[in-house]
């Protein structure tokens, strides 16, 4: 499933191959499944013990990836294009891309042709192109259009303990989702599966609202920074220490009290994690904690080192051990609501 | 008695303590008091369409690696290295360290490069910490360091002492205001009031100066406040003998973000001037607060 959804084209605003991924695979066991007019999928799944007033838990990851816009085509054929969501100009060079089935690579001259000074500067987006192998602009339009979205071209790799693939953030999220969804729960379980987290959390608030749910959790792929010389304080989380829960981002403050479940479920059920240790980034919590007068929210991640690259990579063991904390965090919240 | 109102432990989103504190200050004032899923306090009586917002967190500091030597933090809504450098860091427990840093030039200094010298065992990653509160006051003046962050609090809660029984308003203390104010973001985004008023320390810069009363914040960084309210506001404030000015002002009091939540609500801000705001020791005028509480008094009864 990973490989599938990894492998789909899914940039910010374009997120159809995903979301069609999706919906084939939940489709049969939620009591409903809607796409609204961002492109969120918003899945149901009612409780099935026979509770008569069970929690209410809404999961949410986004199905969207960074990637890039054709925002022009030049003369000779090759495009130009904008970055969608945050990506490094540096991780676009020497790239393979994919628009829709059209092939290309992120290209710049060969070093044999570039002087001295310029391979001593960092290149900055709008000196590179897309080259699509068109021989000029009337061949490139017969099959790219300003506007086409563009993603990496990157296969699913798996090698030793870890995954490589592009997309882990948050695809990792959805496909942790959909498990869940195929089995049965005692908690009232919204599922929704959103568009546009990488434009600024945009999908996530008209999911959300009015679904009014006891707590919120968001499943995502975050920043590890567990490389080569980076001191130990700054790695924020560690490849192999089991899914990261988040304290504080710049976009949502965890709440306490389900932090304190999850960290209860964890030690129950022996699942290891950690937490994030940094304050940086964000995700679709800081929209939903806030939405329809304040929802408690809580964030659970799977550590990915080099993400918003074609090459993000994961462990496997944190992986399988963030499938078992959500699923032990739903086991345990089963059972009647205390008003 | 003051001196809690700027010492409680409540950096941003762990207010738990403020939260109690003013409880028990203020419940027997109000019909109805809760905490919504962010943390926001709110006391409300009767169904009015006025609401007074004021913050009740801290900007802080959050543990990031757990070291017997070295444990580190991250900063939690707007610190900067160089102010944390050799101050206490007091936790939830009263558990403390001090901050520290061991390079050559503390303007450049981030808050990655610093560490905590103390005690670690007691501590756990994603603790929470604040600087350590200093409070002083002499006839004229309040000092300590954040009281920038809580005067609005301070106002709020004096005045609610002052009045009688409250009718027909709704208070929020809200949580998590020096982190992006998630907590005005979504309380108001769900709760609707004619009118609402917020109050908050100001840097004192330009317009806003100490010795003058409060100042009636007319447009601050992205919103502009109705003119009848403002002229509403000011014209109670002359006929009641209370010194208020008008001001224009380059910092965010969050007038634009209340206004424009939910359907939308008139929204003003009142500032009290703030001496050395974001310094090691902000100072306040005691007559700058006296006559702030005096002029919600007025707009609350």
């Amino acid at each position: 499933m990973l490989k599938k959804l990894t492998e789909a084209f899914g940039v910010s605003g374009f997120e159809n191959e995903v979301r069609d991924i999706i919906y084939e695979e939940i489709k049969d066991f939620c009591d409903s499944v809607k796409i609204d007019s961002i492109g969120n999928l918003c899945a149901y799944k009612s409780a099935k013990g026979g509770q008569k007033n069970p929690k209410k838990i809404l999961l949410s990851a986004h199905m969207d990836e960074v990637g890039f816009i054709v925002t022009d085509i030049t003369e000779d054929g090759y495009l130009k294009f904008a970055s969608v969501g945050g990506i490094e100009a540096k991780l676009m060079l020497s790239q393979r891309v994919r628009i829709n089935d059209i092939k290309g690579v992120i290209a710049l001259k060969a070093v044999h042709l570039s002087t001295a000074e310029e391979r001593e500067k960092l290149v900055k987006e709008d000196q590179l192109y897309i080259d699509i192998g068109a021989k000029d602009k009337k061949s490139a339009e017969k099959l790219v259009r300003k506007g086409d979205y563009a993603v990496f071209d990157s296969d699913y790799v798996e090698f030793g303990d870890y995954i490589k693939a592009k997309a882990l953030d948050d695809r990792v999220g959805c496909a942790a989702a959909i498990e869940v969804l195929k089995k049965d729960w005692d908690v009232d379980l919204y599922c929704n599966f959103t568009a546009q987290e990488e434009l600024g959390l945009r999908g996530v608030r008209p999911a959300t609202r009015g679904i009014n749910p006891d707590f919120a959790l968001v499943l995502e792929g975050t920043v590890c920074n567990d490389l080569f010389g980076v001191p130990k304080h700054l790695r924020v989380t560690k490849s192999g220490d089991g899914p990261a829960i988040s304290i504080l981002d710049s976009a949502s403050k965890a709440d306490e009290g389900l932090v304190k479940l999850l960290e209860e479920s964890a030690n129950k059920h022996n699942v290891p994690y950690q937490y994030k240790a940094e304050t940086a980034g964000g995700n679709d919590a800081g929209a939903i904690c806030i939405t329809d007068g304040g929802i408690k929210t809580a964030s659970v991640s799977v550590p990915c080192k080099y993400i918003h690259s074609p090459v993000s990579v994961m462990n496997k063991r944190d992986y399988e051990n963030y499938k078992e904390l959500i699923c032990a965090f739903l086991e345990d919240m089963g059972g009647e609501k205390n008003d | 008695m003051i001196r809690n109102e700027y010492t409680v432990f409540a950096p941003s989103g762990s207010e738990q303590k403020m939260i109690e504190f003013v409880k028990e200050k203020l419940s027997a004032k109000f019909e109805k008091i809760r905490v919504d899923a962010l943390g926001n306090l709110i006391c409300s009586s009767g169904d009015g369409g006025l609401c007074i917002e004021c913050g009740m967190d801290t900007c802080g500091i959050m543990m990031v690696e757990i070291d017997k030597h070295k444990s580190r933090f991250a900063g939690a809504g707007g610190i900067n290295a160089e102010y944390l450098i050799d101050k206490k860091i007091e936790f939830k427990d009263g558990n403390f360290g001090f901050a520290r840093y061991d390079g050559d030039d503390a303007s450049k200094s981030k808050i990655c490069d610093l560490y905590l010298e103390g005690d670690s065992e007691p501590l756990k990653i994603g603790d929470f910490g604040v600087v350590a509160s200093e409070f002083s006051e002499d006839s004229n003046k309040i000092y300590g360091n954040s009281i920038g962050n809580r005067v609005g609090l301070s106002v709020v809660s004096q005045a609610l002492e002052a009045c009688g029984k409250i009718e027909n308003l709704t208070v929020i203390f809200s949580a998590q205001k020096r982190t992006k104010a998630r907590g005005i973001q979504a309380f108001f985004a769900a709760n609707e009031f004619d009118r609402v008023i917020t109050i908050d320390g100001a840097e004192c810069s330009g317009a806003i100066k100490t010795g003058k009363g409060s100042f009636l914040v007319v447009a601050d960084k992205i919103g502009t406040a109705p003119k009848e309210f403002v002229d509403e506001i000011s014209k109670k404030a002359d006929k009641n003998g209370v010194r208020l000015e008008k001001a224009v002002v380059g910092q965010d009091f969050c007038i634009g973000t209340i206004a424009t939540l939910g359907k939308g609500t008139a929204c003003v801000a009142i500032a009290v001037p703030v001496n050395n705001k974001n310094k090691t020791i902000e100072s306040i005028e005691k007559s700058d607060i006296d006559e702030c509480v005096k002029l919600l008094k007025i707009l609350i009864d």
